[in-house]
């Protein structure tokens, strides 16, 4: 059979291929098309710069999650320390003190650190990092028992800070 | 059926120029019922069918249609390979089920079968069923799905002389059945 014959066989069996055309097939269920559209949907809809986008966006969210967890347990580690300083009496004390309420008294010792130059902006210009710690203490004094209690709160504040130029 | 061209939607999508998808819509629209077919001769189970033919257009998807020649064949050919691989992995889970026709005039439930003489029915199913293999793809391919020799030589990897030859044989062999049932 020649090539240019081939497509021409129709002539020649057409009575038997009415015939096998008349017999009705089985069909594929609706479901069928949904599938088809949801394979092909989302690589036709959705553009790839979409799905791009939104893994940067997770990658974006994760980082900020973990950074502000870490912060956290940061913050966490700053305890507030008590410190029972002393229980007893002073020997030779009569007892007989006149002051009956605790008193409290709150000293601050602080400090600055420089982690020099950290960075720099858009500009170019230098920025540096600048740490000032500070603990808080806290003394109370309770002349009825002749207890001291103190209390030491450290803190730390982190300040960024253009430097400039000549 | 036209000359089985189709047309293709040049598609640029972000970050890969100068690629043009299949129009896979266009093609499934079109010949639903011949993919379909063509995947329920080859697994023999209705669900099996729609996964192959589902598998293939969710491998289909995003591919380049550069240097495709036949959209429509490729198509085709992919959902072949679909079934071929439904059926190994029946195979490989032994699940022994019952094999189901391509024709629905055995369930008597549409028009069609009850318009049409259900001994000639019968008779067509027996016959078509009774076709080697390779022929009975051959009759499928060209007149349930109504493709060219051409495409179907591409659909089943083999040269244009034997298709055609194939579906000579296997209509020769119908039509003498037929003669003998008129």
């Amino acid at each position: 059979m020649r090539p240019h014959e081939q497509d021409n066989s129709d002539a020649e069996f057409a009575e038997v291929e009415v015939m096998l055309r008349q017999v009705p097939l089985r069909r594929a269920s609706a479901a069928l098309d949904g599938r088809i559209a949801a394979a092909c949907h989302r690589w036709r809809t959705v553009p790839r710069l979409w799905l791009v986008a939104a893994a940067a966006a997770l990658v974006t969210v994760t980082a900020g999650a973990w950074a502000l967890l870490e912060h956290a347990a940061k913050r966490s580690s700053n305890k507030t320390q008590i410190t029972r300083v002393e229980n007893s009496p002073k020997p030779g004390s009569t007892g007989t003190t006149a002051v009956s309420k605790p008193v409290s008294m709150v000293r601050t010792y602080g400090g600055i650190a420089r982690d020099g130059i950290v960075g720099r902006l858009a500009d170019g210009q230098p920025v540096e990092r600048i740490r000032r710690q500070t603990v808080r203490q806290i003394l109370i004094l309770d002349p009825q028992r002749g207890t001291r209690l103190s209390i030491s709160v450290p803190h730390e504040d982190v300040f960024v800070v253009p430097v400039r130029t000549f | 059926m036209d000359d089985g061209t189709v047309r293709q939607r040049r598609r640029r999508p972000p970050g890969k120029a100068g690629v043009a998808e299949l129009d896979l819509a266009n093609i499934y629209a079109r010949h639903r019922q011949g993919l379909f077919t063509l995947a329920l001769l080859i697994t023999r189970r209705p669900d099996r069918a729609e996964d192959a033919v589902h598998d293939a257009f969710a491998r289909l998807c995003g591919v380049d249609s550069r240097g495709i020649a036949d959209p429509v064949a490729y198509v085709f050919a992919a959902v072949r390979r679909a079934a071929i691989d439904q059926v190994r992995r029946a195979k490989r889970t032994g699940a022994d089920e019952a094999a189901v026709s391509i024709f629905a005039a055995g369930d008597g439930a549409t028009p069609e079968s009850s318009a049409m003489g259900a001994e000639r029915t019968q008779w067509v199913m027996a016959a078509i069923e009774a076709l080697p293999p390779d022929q009975r793809e051959v009759v499928v391919l060209r007149v349930y799905a109504e493709l060219t020799f051409a495409q179907i030589a591409e659909v089943l990897a083999q040269p244009l002389a034997t298709v055609a030859a194939r579906y000579r044989r296997s209509l020769e062999r119908l039509r003498g059945q037929l003669e003998k049932l008129v």
